[in-house]
């Protein structure tokens, strides 16, 4: 009879260890508010300005009727001292809930940005909602305007839909898919600095417009490609006006200032985070004497063949830091009277890509040491590793140092396919110049 | 009746490992790499070398205390008083360390899970496994680790293998971290990262092969010292100094980074229940070693009974600190700073002085039989 009722009490106990365990914290997913995006904006007496992109469960799980994606999310704003205490706010007003736990990305003002945004990554890296691979990029505009603007067209799920533009920097080196975590262990390391993706909103309404886009442009006598520009001038006409380009660059918590696409692409490159993108370079066996005349390019699909290699040398105090980039790719397109697919021309066309890419990666690595004074391509990492005490490294003052570095860069680009054309007979040689 | 209770070699391992490396999942890592900074992993291997000595010199002096649990070493030392004494500080020694764990693992299914959920009632949950656990005996114990530690190891190593993208070795320069002394001194007192090797003498009589206890412990120092190594190595390549001084559960904020495409990620609640198994297992044989010390130390007929009145002080002396703060301090300053000298140092000179004692009983016997 004892071990009977012992058997039942232990039965009892492990019934109710498993019911236990649940009741705090028990909760409906149906009473959560699903965050997609958070914005932060500097607000008025010391207050932020946070704005909520919030998913509607009901219209992103049944899909949307035509015309009617814009029911998936729900902005919601907030002005209050603290992001919590807005969340605060926000979570007295509405029937649910808010979570964080599905948030995709975080759009800082760019004013709060210079201002230094230390105090807003600890919240984000404290708090348990946040994913750590939670995107995070700055806004010229305001934070509230960007998330208000986005209308997801090719896809009703919000979600997703910001995960993938997030993602796209892998085929298109436009932006840099920076996460909170990487951007906090960026933010506080010795020896590298961190950068953001750089988000903006279009005024672009109609195609006319472009032409304002391209007057405003400063080209510096160079050609203009499809990457020289940064998110808030993209000569795109699209319905959803968010725009995603270039890179916002920090030094410590602050930002110091933009990067356009293709320094993006140039960045992606030394810090060895390519993917497979397309590039476009002026033909090199063209006569005339601007491109913008001639249309003459060749389109490429460029990624990385090996990791690039780093190294870095003191003369005097002052690093020399040189840089080998190895990239290999397809050719994709050539609009010139010339071909590359074959011998010579290959070569030539190897040996040019090889150089103009030299130059441009040459130009970034100088404005990030000139005008950002910032070592975003973590170079630091290699200087670090020939000190053996913390202390030394420390004295050392690597982000003094990197101000003075010089650059010895070589890029060596190697041509694998030509798409599925051996060779080109451009229509000159078959039915004459007229 | 525990003492016909037989345990097989690889059984008693599995207790050592689990006892040595459950720490890994707390906050060990965070710990280590502030004593050392990037050099944190070179202490823990060094620590790890010093350890498997010791415990070589330690099995040398056991030889002759086969069989003998650490108390019935003490005893031939020191006679009775000497084995309460001895039997008293490694009560003390097991009481803390359980109630500090059973907080921290309690704080840390609060913060990572059971957000809502009062600490005590967390702690309670707990308390029932440990209870079960210390009733049911080191047979039952020891089985269960036998079956959960390999699964454990496996998902421990998944996790380091999954983040295996984000490691870069220079994060592990400066190469000697914050310097030379920084790792002799705080190697010294991170010796007690070990302390649990200790268990392996209480759990002596239970062997099968007594004479294979060096084996056991010999292995389980080898895999605990490079889960540990490993853990920190790792740690410290994803996250580089001082971040790395900041996460509170590092491995658990390194299962928190595991993305494999869109759908394989947020994989950590998977791991929460080996985190709570592997609490269930430690806490559980901590519990019996209390209640096993206790009967032996006063020569007690019955253990079970024993169980209740235990768990009830352990739950009680873990609600004491007021916050998960004052808990991480009592294990730094108290139990760290102090315990290598109770577990590592104090059973060398208890099999010394025995040793010496059995060394003159022999000696006056042959001189007596002699004079005969």
């Amino acid at each position: 009879m004892i071990e009977h009722a012992k058997k039942i009490l232990v039965f009892i106990i492990i019934i109710s260890v498993l019911f236990l365990s649940g009741c705090f914290d028990a909760y409906e997913p149906d009473d959560m508010a699903y965050v997609v995006a958070l914005g932060l904006d500097n607000g008025s007496d010391g207050n932020l300005v946070i704005t909520l992109l919030l998913a509607v469960p009901i219209a992103v799980g049944v899909g949307p009727e035509p015309g009617e994606i814009d029911n998936a999310t729900n902005v919601i704003t907030v002005a209050a001292p603290t992001i919590l205490g807005g969340i605060n706010v926000i979570n007295s007003l509405i029937s649910k809930r808010v979570n964080f736990t599905h948030a995709k990305v975080i759009v800082i003002s760019q004013e709060l940005a210079e201002q230094g945004i230390e105090k807003f990554i600890n919240t984000f890296i404290r708090y348990r909602e946040f994913r750590p691979d939670t995107y995070i990029g700055i806004t010229k505009g305001g934070a509230e305007e960007f998330l208000k603007s986005s209308k997801p067209v090719l896809e009703f799920n919000p979600s997703k839909h910001f995960e993938l533009i997030m993602e796209s920097f892998k085929y298109t080196g436009f932006s840099n898919g920076s996460t909170i975590e990487e951007f906090y262990s960026k933010m506080e390391s010795t020896c590298e600095e961190t950068v953001a993706i750089l988000l903006d909103v279009s005024q672009i309404q109609e195609t006319k417009d472009l032409n304002e886009v391209f007057q405003k442009l400063e080209s510096h006598g160079k050609e203009v490609l499809e990457g020289d520009y940064k998110a808030e001038n993209v000569p795109v006409v699209y319905e959803n006006k968010i725009r995603q380009m270039g890179s916002a660059v920090f030094k410590a918590d602050k930002m110091v200032g933009e990067l356009t696409g293709l320094e993006t692409f140039y960045y992606l490159m030394v810090s060895g985070k390519l993917g497979e993108i397309f590039y476009t370079l002026p033909d090199p066996g063209s006569k005339e004497k601007s491109t913008a005349e001639s249309g003459e390019y060749v389109s490429l699909r460029l990624g990385q063949a090996r990791k690039p290699q780093i190294n870095v040398k003191l003369k005097e105090d002052k690093p020399v830091i040189n840089v080998k980039v190895s990239l290999e790719g397809d050719i994709m397109a050539i609009t010139g009277k010339n071909d590359y697919s074959t011998g010579e021309g290959l070569k030539k066309l190897e040996n040019y890509a090889s150089e103009y890419i030299k130059d441009n990666v040459v130009s970034f690595l100088e404005k990030t040491r000139d005008e950002f004074k910032s070592d975003i391509c973590s170079v630091g990492k290699y200087v670090k590793r020939t000190f053996l005490l913390w202390e030394d490294w420390i004295k050392f003052n690597w982000p003094e140092k990197y101000e003075k570095a010089d650059f010895i860069v070589e890029v060596n680009v190697k041509i694998r396919r030509s798409g599925i054309m051996v060779k080109q007979v451009p229509i000159i040689h078959s039915k004459g110049d007229k | 009746m525990d003492q016909k209770t037989t345990i097989g070699n690889f059984e008693a391992a599995c207790i050592l490992l689990n006892l040595l490396c459950t720490k890994i999942i707390l906050d060990f890592p965070r710990t280590v790499s502030e004593d050392a900074g990037t050099a944190a992993w070179l202490m823990i291997l060094l620590d790890s070398v010093v350890v498997y000595i010791l415990f070589l010199i330690m099995t040398r002096l056991y030889k002759k205390f086969e069989g003998n649990d650490l108390l019935g070493v003490s005893e031939i030392a020191f006679g009775e008083t000497g084995r309460i004494f001895t039997g008293i500080v490694y009560l003390a020694q097991f009481i803390f360390i359980t109630y500090v764990i059973l907080r921290q693992f309690a704080e840390d299914i609060k913060v990572i899970s059971l957000t809502s959920t009062p600490v005590s009632i967390v702690i309670l949950l707990f308390a029932i496994g440990m209870i079960v656990g210390a009733y049911l005996g080191i047979e039952a114990i020891s089985r269960l680790h036998v079956l959960a530690i390999p699964l454990l190891a496996a998902a421990f190593l998944l996790i380091l293998l999954f983040n295996i993208p984000r490691y870069d070795v220079s994060k592990l320069s400066p190469w000697l971290g914050l310097g030379v002394n920084a790792i002799f001194e705080k190697g010294i007192i991170n010796l007690s990262y070990f302390s649990e090797v200790v268990a392996l003498f209480f759990l002596m009589p239970f062997l099968k092969k007594k004479r294979s206890y060096g084996e056991v412990g010999r292995y389980g120092i080898f895999f605990s010292g490079i889960f540990l190594v490993l853990s920190v190595l790792c740690y410290l390549m994803a996250y580089p100094y001082p971040t790395s001084t900041e996460f509170f559960l590092p491995v658990y904020q390194m299962a928190r980074t595991i993305k494999i495409g869109r759908v394989f990620s947020r994989i950590e609640p998977a791991f929460i229940l080996i985190w709570a198994s592997c609490a269930f297992l430690y806490l559980s044989a901590n519990l019996y070693f209390i209640t096993y010390i206790f009967q032996r130390t006063f020569s007690l007929k019955y253990r079970k009974p024993l169980v209740v009145p235990f768990i009830i002080l352990v739950f009680t002396l873990s609600l004491l600190p007021e916050n998960l703060y004052s808990t991480l301090q009592a294990d730094m300053q108290i139990y760290r700073t102090f315990s290598w000298i109770v577990t590592l140092i104090l059973p060398i000179i208890l099999l010394s002085v025995a040793s010496a004692r059995a060394r003159i009983r022999k000696r006056r016997e042959e001189a007596r039989l002699s004079h005969d």
